[in-house]
């Protein structure tokens, strides 16, 4: 891989796996998800791309085990490095969250409290099961936040919510989702809200975690570019089932759904592209 | 809106409730079988065929007493929601529309309001104006005012500041067009909630008030105050205490019911309550969405 | 030049500061612009570059600190409260808001507020506005069953299509979108973007803002890249695009996601930031987020 630095002794396990998955509303049985398959190994990122009612927040939903009480899983399989999900007990979903998988979503805002100044929310990680003192946590939280290229740690750590722009919030939230070292990031529409070039920033970030820590990514995006972009696989997703899977470079040269032809036709008669006649320099798409 | 609220039991309950109030309030005193201020020889009676709750210690009719009382006490708590409604309900939402000096002005002297400690306040102005049931009320509605104020201004204030006024205003429309399209039946909602509470909430003031004796000029009947002459003769008619308090209880209950009956049919959760209600089987779900 | 008298809109050197308390903060720096008839023109900013600010300027909902407006030969930016009152009355200008979640009033039924800028205007009958109603939701491919139910109801595409079918019923010759389709799944988005191109051919002129260039880049003849409250870019939209001038704009036109996966790598990308710092104050232009409207 073209610039990356991976170390010998990354491990190229399988992180997820999930087999003919099938949600449900839990009172009428019907089924609102149905027979999505796919494998997520470390190092690699994969991609979901759909609607909304596509079905795909559910399905990460079910993979972190925190869907909504209407709707449950009704067929198929998840595993975590290897262990049957649906054999988790709560004590095993609090060892797994955060430092096995992790998540970032839409709207970062939201996920902060607004009257406590955001460094203090993140050291909590450290501090709220008495892993480390508090001054260590700051230290780790300043590193983590050095790490997602925010510029001034310390001032980012006194803020509020409200004093800080979209794209560092969700700087902020990744930074807390990695805090432990999780293995498995899921990120959901997480650069929907912002402006196109803080979500370059963040999807640059997350492309070079991925190089750096052998995260293995689940991206979820209704815009094809972005999961282009980042995923190595992508699922195209409509109305709960998957239309189309593989490798991105296949799926954008031939799509064979109309749907996904749709998507990729959208973006050659409205995007940019109609612009470019070639792309210019260098690609940074990983294989 | 009184259509919606028909719809809900709770609303009719409350309503009924405040209904045989009113009517007590009104036709009380001219039902009560004894004279209210009459004594008579038979002193601490217990309930019987002849004086249904029994009498007090100087042997007037205890029910009697207590449908005669009823007009002071209902009039005395309406008194208490007009004033809220006037000094303090109206004043709220003109705040938003009437520029800010009237705005800063208004909210200064609500503050201020909100400072003073209640019954003080009131028994002061008993002392300033003189012992009289009104004059208490007065001081009681005018005390209990800003809470209207802060929420009809805050429901005001919210419209006003939305961007579907913006939209209206980008089309062309006037003021007026905007209070009567939008505005107005969203503030009403609140103004509502808050005076049915305040109702309720005037009428403990004016039972506690007739309890320490404020207000009132002995021997007239009120509802606080023969719960205070009850509570002298415990020994004789342990009893004796319930019937005020039930009375008072029960008015107070039906007023906080009709509240939140109000407040359950405002705004959309309260139009899919009224869906719901109105076909339990349908819409137990979502209505289905279309892409 | 002869343009001047028959341009649609005309902006001219306008300024906007926004203050709170005692602190001042300029959103909109000397910035002029001017829109032809059918002609539909771009402006793209990031958060906080005065995009929206510069909308409301236009729509006199905000007041300008220097310069002037002008729509249609009127001077707008001198008018009193009863004048863009009556201005507004004639509906040659529409704004169609980001967010229609917010811009939809609630409690009324959608098919009301699509009627509004109509009934407010008080020249047709009940039954006019109704047929003008099902008219414009038939151009936007809404089923006229949601015309009574209530904005909470729809999906979010059904609630941007009614706010856009509100802003077309009175027939504007200048139509300003916020965002028009970022929040729209993308066989909507494509309906739309199809809308606003028959619009164009019919006459209206268009007034795109969004952050996204790619989303509005097929639409427009022009663009406008705005950064900090100035233009750092004006020109036609293909050359923005293939032959970007200013750093901003290229970084801008590099960030966006393409199929082939961004036409910048990340190293250029990271070197047009740093030019951009260069070039403007503190990289936490905190106060500017304080003041922010967008």
């Amino acid at each position: 891989m073209k610039g990356a630095a991976m170390s010998s002794t990354t491990m190229h396990g399988t992180a997820v796996t999930v087999n003919e998955l099938a949600i449900a509303h839990s009172r009428s049985g019907a089924r609102v998800v149905q027979g999505v398959t796919f494998s997520l190994k470390r190092g690699r990122a994969l991609g979901i791309v759909g609607e909304s009612g596509s079905g795909k927040t559910l399905t990460c939903r079910a993979i972190l085990g925190i869907l909504p009480r209407a709707f449950e899983v009704a067929d198929g399989w998840v595993t975590l490095n290897g262990r049957n999900i649906a054999t988790f007990t709560r004590k095993d979903w609090n060892a797994v969250r955060g430092r096995t998988i992790s998540a970032v979503f839409q709207d970062p805002a939201s996920y902060l409290n607004p009257a406590i100044r955001v460094g203090k929310q993140i050291e909590e990680i450290f501090t709220a099961q008495q892993l480390l003192p508090r001054r260590e946590a700051k230290q780790r939280v300043l590193q983590l936040f050095e790490a997602l290229q925010l510029r001034d740690p310390d001032y980012v750590f006194q803020q509020y919510r409200h004093e800080l722009s979209g794209g560092m919030l969700q700087r902020v939230l990744i930074a807390a989702a990695i805090a432990q070292d999780p293995q498995v990031l899921i990120a959901d529409e997480a650069t929907t809200a912002l402006d196109v070039t803080v979500q370059a920033e963040i999807l640059d970030l997350l492309l070079d975690l991925k190089q750096r820590t052998a995260l293995a990514l689940l991206v979820v995006s209704h815009d094809l570019a972005v999961v282009a972009q980042l995923c190595d696989e992508v699922l195209v997703m409509k109305a709960g089932v998957v239309v189309e899977q593989g490798p991105v470079d296949q799926i954008l040269r031939r799509p064979q759904h109309a749907y996904t032809q749709l998507l990729v036709s959208e973006h050659s008669s409205f995007g940019l592209e109609r612009f470019m006649t070639a792309p210019s320099a260098e690609l940074d798409h990983v294989p | 809106m009184l259509k919606q609220l028909l719809q809900l039991r709770s609303a009719r309950l409350a309503l009924g409730l405040l209904a045989l109030v009113l009517l007590l309030a009104l036709v009380g005193p001219l039902v009560s079988p004894y004279p209210p201020l009459a004594g008579s020889p038979e002193i601490l009676a217990h309930p019987s065929a002849k004086h249904l709750l029994g009498t007090d210690y100087l042997g007037r009719d205890v029910l009697s007493r207590l449908l005669s009382g009823s007009p002071v006490s209902v009039r005395a708590a309406v008194q208490v929601a007009l004033i809220a409604l006037f000094v303090g309900a109206l004043p709220g939402v003109l705040s938003v529309y009437l520029g800010s000096v009237v705005e800063w002005l208004t909210l200064r002297f609500v503050d201020t309001l909100i400072a003073l400690p209640f019954l003080l306040f009131a028994v002061s102005m008993t002392a300033l104006l003189g012992n009289g049931i009104t004059q208490a009320m007065v001081s009681v509605g005018i005390l209990l005012a800003p809470a209207n104020y802060r929420v009809s201004r805050a429901a005001a204030l919210s419209v006003a500041r939305s961007q579907y006024v913006e939209a209206a205003m980008l089309s062309g429309a006037t003021l007026s067009w905007i209070v009567r399209k939008h505005v107005w039946s969203k503030v009403l909602p609140p103004i509502a909630i808050t005076l049915a509470s305040t109702l309720g909430h005037g009428l403990v003031v004016v039972a506690s008030l007739t309890f320490l004796g404020i207000g009132v000029r002995p021997p007239e009947p009120t509802w606080g105050g023969i719960l205070a002459s009850d509570l002298g003769y415990l020994s004789y008619r342990p009893y004796a205490p319930l019937f005020p308090t039930c009375l008072i209880m029960s008015t107070v209950w039906a007023c906080n019911l009709l509240a939140d009956a109000i407040r359950d049919v405002s705004g959309e959760s309260g139009r899919l309550l009224l869906e719901r209600v109105a076909s339990p089987t349908a819409r137990a779900a979502q209505p289905p969405r279309q892409p | 030049m002869s343009h001047d008298t028959t341009a649609l809109l005309d902006v001219r050197e306008i300024a906007v500061d926004y203050r709170r308390g005692t602190v001042r903060k300029r959103a909109l720096h000397a910035l002029s612009l001017r829109i032809q008839p059918a002609q539909a023109v771009a402006i793209i900013g990031e958060t906080g570059s005065g995009k929206t600010t510069l909308a409301r300027a236009i729509l006199g909902l905000v007041k300008l600190d220097r310069g002037s407006v002008q729509i249609g030969g009127e001077h707008v930016s001198r008018f009193s409260a009863r004048q863009w009152l009556q201005f507004r009355r004639k509906g040659l200008v529409q704004y169609v808001f980001q967010d229609p979640l917010q811009s939809l009033d609630p409690e009324l039924p959608v098919g009301e507020s699509i009627a509004e800028p109509l009934h407010v205007q008080g020249k047709q009958s009940a039954t006019e506005r109704a047929a003008a109603v099902a008219r414009y939701s038939q151009l936007l491919a809404l089923d006229p069953s949601l015309l009574h139910r209530f904005p909470g109801e729809l999906s979010g595409g059904q609630r941007q299509r009614v706010a856009i079918a509100r802003a077309l019923i009175t027939e504007p010759r200048l139509l300003v979108l916020d965002e028009p389709v970022s929040a729209l799944d993308a066989a909507t988005r494509v309906q739309v973007l199809q809308l606003l191109a028959r619009l164009r051919a019919a006459g209206t002129a268009l007034l795109l803002i969004s952050h996204d260039l790619g989303s509005v880049a097929s639409m427009t003849d022009r663009t406008l890249v705005l950064y900090r409250g100035t233009v750092v870019e004006d020109d036609a939209t293909r050359s923005v695009i293939t032959r970007p001038r200013h750093a901003y704009t290229r970084l801008l036109v590099g960030s966006a996601p393409t199929l082939t996966g961004g036409s910048l790598s990340r190293e250029r990308r990271n070197a047009l930031r740093a030019e951009l710092s260069a070039l403007s104050d503190a990289p936490y232009d905190t106060e500017a987020r304080r003041l922010e409207v967008e």
